[in-house]
């Protein structure tokens, strides 16, 4: 079979013959060339002896290809890929680690475990309002999850919105919102300003180290942040008495954000009696100010009297003992999680009252089932032709809306309905 | 304050708080619809301090009108 050649070969080129041998056009002619052979590389433990520049080996120990190789001025096994600077191998504990830029950092075992939702603080950066933006300025509920306690002392709480400077504080442009509390602290022996989260199922988180992180600062004052753990036994039966303590306290806010970093361990609660109510929780406070004379200024970490302004973002509460990046859960996911404890809607009764003394209605469904039958109210009502209603809490499922007519003929009661079972 | 049951089968309690009372997590002035459900933090409460309840008080027999 004829070889059909290149019509316009380049200077050098060489071609591969069908019987294997090579073809080297010189300019003017083709030539014969070097029968190729597969390039050898010799395999061993240690290098050949009496290499020559270019020659190949195969470490069968570090199982890494090296080339002897003359840099102008010397020859040396070089590596055939350059490899990575050695970092060694990870610390031998319990621990996960993670390796960048050639160092390993404990990564804690929350992540590797699959704990997907892993920060247990609900509502961490106020982007859910169901009761407003405040302001509060007595003790209870503010921001879905978040109450406050109020002895003595003064304190406004409210929303604000935070602007790019703060966000730039941060370190990320997801922030929208953040709690701001301006206190003045009294020095009573019960004096005391309060935020806190209960957290419900105390089981959950005992025997456990804990990471808490939260951004903070202050607007104005010099005030310190001290925070405690409570395991709250619940009510019913005979439970425990509730054990308390210091998670830890901040250096002296600055006026900037800076996100905060504490770690505790909590006791087990074996052997404990939980309330039969299951209304247990773990409780997370933060202390504004704390009379030296009130009895719970030790688990304050010592804070004292103290007054000024503060704002609070990003609180993130984890098992571990490093606090990794917050968890940012989708708006409707956060939202859930407190409808658990707080939700409100639309109700209308209307019809026709063929007979007085008759009870009229119809059950609703709440979107989200709730902790435990919540207590009901009703607020922005019209109501015509009744005498007599209610919002019948029905489980922790559905509510039923009720009405009596009060003379034969149309009737109307209807609003919004509000359902707490809040911890 | 006043607490009533507002069913028949004693299952609500309707409560009335006057400016400043305090029951559960609420302060008054409020009314409130709340369930027998020890879990719920305002029933126990009720439960705790041993609040009186009164009786339910049915609505008067259906009267229809002459056709």
């Amino acid at each position: 079979m004829a070889f059909d050649f290149p019509n316009a070969p380049t200077t050098n080129q060489i071609v591969t013959m069908p019987d294997g041998t090579v073809r080297k056009w010189d300019g003017v002619k083709w030539v014969a060339g070097q029968t190729p052979t597969a390039p050898y590389c010799y395999t061993g433990d240690a290098p050949p002896s009496n290499p020559t520049p270019g020659a190949s080996w195969w470490d069968s120990v570090s199982c890494q290809l090296f080339v002897y190789y003359n840099d102008g001025n010397s020859s040396q096994w070089v590596p055939a890929v350059a490899i990575p600077a050695s970092v060694g191998e990870a610390p031998s504990n319990s621990n996960y680690y993670a390796r960048r830029n050639g160092q390993w950092s404990d990564i804690g075992t929350s992540q590797l475990q699959g704990n997907v939702g892993r920060n247990v603080i609900h509502n961490s950066m106020f982007n859910v309002q169901q009761r407003g933006g405040g302001p509060w300025t007595i003790g209870g509920y503010t921001a879905d999850r978040w109450t406050q306690y109020i002895s003595v002392d003064t304190c406004s709480t409210a929303i604000y919105t935070l602007a790019d400077t703060d966000r730039a504080q941060i370190g990320d442009e997801a922030a929208q919102y953040t709690l701001g509390m301006t206190f003045t602290g009294t020095t009573g022996s019960t004096s005391q300003t309060t935020m806190l989260q209960r957290i419900e199922n105390l089981r959950s988180f005992s025997g456990k180290t804990l990471t808490l992180s939260f951004w903070a600062r202050n607007v104005s004052g010099s005030a310190k942040i001290g925070v405690a753990w409570s395991q709250n036994f619940g009510t019913g039966g005979s439970p425990s008495a509730n054990i308390t303590n210091n998670f830890g306290v901040t250096p002296t806010l600055t006026n900037s954000f800076v996100r905060y970093t504490l770690t505790t361990t909590l006791p087990s609660i074996s052997g404990k009696t939980l309330g039969s109510n299951g209304n247990s929780s773990l409780d997370i406070q933060f202390h504004l100010s704390c009379a030296t004379s009130n009895p719970n200024n030790a688990v304050s970490g010592g804070i004292g009297t103290q007054s000024g302004s503060i704002n609070l973002w990003g609180v993130q509460l984890e098992i571990g003992s490093v606090a990794t990046q917050l968890e940012k859960i989708p708006f409707e996911d956060d939202l859930k999680h407190c409808q658990r404890f707080y939700q409100t809607g639309y109700f209308s009764n209307t019809g026709y009252a063929s007979a007085t003394g008759i009870i009229h209605g119809y059950v609703q469904t709440y979107p989200v089932w709730m902790r435990a039958a919540p207590t009901m109210t009703s607020s922005g009502t019209t109501a015509v032709n009744v005498s007599g209603n209610g919002l019948f809490p029905s489980g922790v499922h559905s509510l039923e809306v009720a009405t009596n007519g009060a003379a034969i003929g149309g009737y109307i009661w209807k609003g919004v309905w509000t359902a707490i079972a809040d911890l | 304050m006043k607490l009533f049951y507002s069913n028949e089968e004693r299952t609500v309690v309707q409560v009335e708080l006057d400016e400043g009372e305090t029951l559960g997590n609420f302060t008054g002035p409020v009314v409130m619809f709340v369930p027998n459900d020890p879990a719920n933090r305002e029933f126990a409460d009720i439960q705790e301090k041993q609040h009186d309840i009164e009786d339910y008080q049915a609505p008067a027999t259906p009267k229809t009108e002459s056709l």
